[in-house]
């Protein structure tokens, strides 16, 4: 192991009315993949802002290469070879890819367009990175290339301190793999690396400790090696979980909604039956249609063909109000984009799909609103001193318990559920693990996409698995595996 | 304790256009105490009428996200195919008004289906509608002033009840009406919903084309019957008439706190913006100040309100580090 580069002592920063950060102290060495591990608000973020000078500590120091700071600003923290690559993505999407790794490199004169070029190849070429043009522009890239991307634009600045927060959440497994090696290739050149993410499983597979953090506390460091993913959670959370996953099936064997030949731009013949009580798990490479797919069925986008057979009877659904007044719910994909209305407070979200129902003699009722929202904030458990709060000032997970709620106000029997718990930590996940368990118990029946292999295999009773817009196989509960899911995503 | 006070702070800072409002007269009325004369204050609340209910509509239209840019042209078209109606067709007043309400619902209309045919920002949409309608306007009077309108029509824009004019009366109307359809409505909800994140409106199964389209229908009609108030009371109609209520209403709906972007402000706020703006002008002519001047001072108040925003947020900033450093 390598020596510490980097020591955050006793660091505390409070924001009015919360203590964000707790007298933390952690070291960092060199050429270790150093896991950041917590719930959502544990005060992960808070702390990379305080390296990385974006947030102003208010005790405590840092000593990076034995210099010792009260605390940084962007500019010693950059020259100390500090880069942060954040979730949501710095990239110009109207410049080329050599332009973006260069941007905010200090240069003279004028910009040598093949320079760069030439430069951002050799970046590729020493980490293997393929099929990335430097000349093209970062709009036409895939999610997982612009990753790739970011990452080049930290090495390119001779990074020796990189912090990746959620580097994973955009990739698919084999683009996984790949940001594995080129982890592997940075800690061979004795960077330190800080790595944040939600996934377990990726904390075993590429770092050497890991240390958790709990409500702005640092808890404890283990190395890898020797903990597990039950220490690793309880630790996290500060109690045991009990495992939520569901052992026994409640489906019927009513079908209840059987979509059959579906067409859209991204969809071919896709056909597939839901039966009531049943939770049906989706699973599928990113781009593999399982998204277009729903939005399909739940009138979202326009389907170019197919017929929907609701409880025996052929229905047609041709708008999302189609869909909700038939019984069918859709919880989006990206919350902030297409669930939330972020500007709005919490009750006003909640009530916004079944509003006309929130009326007093034809005029919309505060006090019905309150009411509804209330029960849901119970129900669900969404964490906010006041309902009259912004949900763009709830946490990650809250949020998306804010559009659960606004979906399940409309009391639909069927669920699609895309990718719910993404980017959500472990706390609000089981309870939502739960929720999906008690919503099948009433007799209702969900559809799950999801790509997390863990999720898919422990809540579905059946799963259906996608490729390049088409269904390529079913799987029963008992024959559920990864590899099993795998072969038929990859359509091999 | 600390409740409180961000109470207090909202508070002033969501109201603190009213606030704006009455120093401005404050410092007009020590200027020339004239203004303060009630004459003179119900004579802005008059000239401004017109204003206040065009900028009604343009507020409705910037909380569903979207921008107009063609309403001073539109109310240019609507005043001069009531004024061929009036004054060389010779229709009946009630005619010539639904003719005028139609013309605009319809331009309204037009803007919001080519908007949605498209799929394009109605910023877009009615940068080019705004070019259409001024030719329009201009072929259609074959740039002729109209006069001689009938009495019953001039009655709207210069009649009185007791003390208060027709066009006051009408203005609070409007303003009371939109004010309630926005808030305590379904469709004023809606309306919000789109404005505010159009995706997750669709997703939530609200017609989001239907409610743009018909956002701009009403609006046209809201153009229509501000441009009836105008020409009536001017008691003439020509095609540059009204076309700069097109920037004053945007810069009215901004100082009075509705979103550019869509999803926030009020209508109360746009009624705030426009009398603002309306104290303005006549302080500033009462100070003896020329046209010219005055538009310096109109944008550099513009300025100041949006950046007064900025700098608060920043001030609240610093004094939560000064305490948070001081604990």
């Amino acid at each position: 192991m390598g020596e510490v580069i980097l020591q955050m002592k006793n660091i505390t920063k409070r924001y009015p009315g919360v203590l964000a950060l707790n007298d933390v102290s952690i070291n960092f060495r060199k050429g270790e993949v150093h896991a950041l591990l917590g719930e959502n608000g544990a005060g992960k973020s808070t702390l990379i802002k305080v390296l990385s000078g974006a947030v102003t500590n208010d005790e405590g120091e840092i000593v990076i290469d034995g210099e010792t700071y009260n605390h940084m600003t962007p500019a010693t923290s950059r020259k100390h070879g500090v880069e942060v690559i954040y979730q949501e993505y710095n990239l110009i999407p109207s410049l080329s890819v050599a332009e973006n790794v260069y941007l905010g490199k200090q240069m003279h004169g004028l910009i040598d367009k093949r320079t760069m070029e030439k430069e951002t190849q050799a970046i590729f070429d020493r980490f293997n990175i393929e099929n990335i043009n430097p000349k093209k522009l970062i709009r036409d890239l895939s999610p997982a290339q612009q990753q790739l991307v970011e990452i080049t634009k930290a090495i390119s600045k001779n990074a020796r301190i990189l912090v990746m927060d959620e580097p994973t959440a955009q990739l698919t497994q084999s683009e996984v793999e790949k940001l594995y090696e080129i982890i592997a290739a940075m800690k061979a050149q004795d960077v330190a690396i800080i790595y944040i993410s939600h996934r377990l499983e990726e904390l075993f597979a590429v770092t050497d400790c890991v240390s958790i953090m709990r409500d702005g506390c640092y808890v404890d460091t283990v190395e890898t090696k020797e903990t597990n993913r039950d220490q690793l959670i309880a630790l996290m959370v500060g109690r045991e979980l009990t495992n939520t996953y569901r052992t026994e099936s409640l489906a019927t064997d009513e079908v209840v909604l059987e979509a059959m030949h579906y067409e859209g731009f991204r969809n071919e013949d896709c056909s597939f039956k839901l039966y009531k009580g049943e939770i049906l798990g989706v699973a599928g490479l990113v781009g593999a249609g399982r998204t277009e797919l729903m939005r399909l069925v739940y009138g979202a986008d326009k389907k170019l063909g197919g017929e929907l057979i609701l409880n025996g009877q052929k229905i047609s659904i041709n708008s999302p109000k189609d869909a909700l007044e038939k019984g069918i719910g859709l919880i989006p994909e990206d919350r902030k984009v297409q669930g939330c209305f972020l500007n709005n407070t919490i009750e006003w979200n909640i009530a916004i799909s079944d509003i006309k129902n929130q009326t007093q003699g034809g005029l919309v009722s505060e006090a019905k609103i309150q009411k509804l929202a209330q029960e849901f904030k119970d129900k669900l458990n969404i964490k906010t001193p006041s309902l009259k709060q912004k949900v763009r000032n709830l946490s990650g997970g809250n949020q998306q318990k804010v559009v659960l709620a606004k979906v399940l106000a409309r009391k639909t029997d069927i669920i699609i559920f895309d990718e719910p718990t993404r980017g959500i930590d472990v706390g609000a996940r089981y309870e939502i693990y739960t929720l999906m368990s008690e919503l099948v118990e009433q007799g209702k029946s969900i559809i799950m996409i999801s790509s997390d292999m863990e999720e898919l295999i422990g809540m579905s009773d059946r799963v259906i698995v996608m490729s390049e817009g088409r269904i390529t196989g079913e799987l029963k509960r008992e024959e559920f595996s990864q590899e099993a899911i795998l072969s038929l995503a990859s359509n091999e | 304790m600390e409740n409180n006070s961000n109470k207090v702070a909202a508070f002033f800072k969501n109201e603190m256009m009213i606030f704006v409002l009455i120093a401005l007269c404050v410092v007009f009325g020590i200027i020339n105490p004239v203004f303060l004369d009630p004459k003179n204050l119900l004579n802005i609340c008059t000239q401004n009428a017109y204003f206040i209910i065009a900028t009604t509509g343009i507020a409705m239209i910037m909380i569903s996200g979207g921008t107009d840019l063609s309403v001073g042209n539109m109310m240019s078209v609507v005043g001069i195919v009531m004024a061929l109606s009036l004054t060389v067709a010779y229709l009946p007043t009630p005619v010539a008004i639904l003719i005028g309400v139609i013309v605009g619902v319809g331009l309204g209309m037009f803007n919001g289906f080519i908007a949605n045919l498209f799929n394009i920002h109605p910023m877009i949409v009615t940068l080019a509608t705004m070019t259409m309608f001024s030719g329009l306007s201009y072929t259609l009077s074959n740039s002729q002033s109209f006069f001689d309108f009938p009495e019953d029509f001039i009655g709207i824009g210069q009649g009185y009840v007791g003390p208060i004019s027709i066009p006051i009366i009408l203005f609070i109307i409007v303003v009371v009406i939109f004010s309630f359809i926005m808030s305590k409505t379904v469709f004023g909800r809606f309306i919000y919903a789109v404005g505010g994140n159009p995706e997750a409106a669709h997703l939530a199964g609200i017609k989001v084309k239907k409610i743009k389209l018909m956002v701009f229908a009403i609006a046209g009609g809201l153009f229509a019957l501000a441009d009836i108030v105008l020409i009536s009371r001017a008691g003439s109609a020509k095609s540059d008439m009204g076309v700069s209520t097109t920037f004053d209403g945007i810069t009215a709906c901004v100082l009075g706190g509705v979103s550019f972007i869509g999803g926030e402000g009020k209508i109360r706020g746009a009624l705030v913006g426009c009398l603002i703006l309306g104290v303005l002008s006549n302080g500033m002519q009462l100070a003896g100040m020329g046209v010219y001047a005055q538009n310096i001072v109109k944008g550099a108040i513009l300025i100041a309100s949006i950046g007064m925003d900025t700098i608060q947020r920043n001030a609240k900033l610093k004094v939560k580090k000064t305490k948070a450093a001081a604990a």
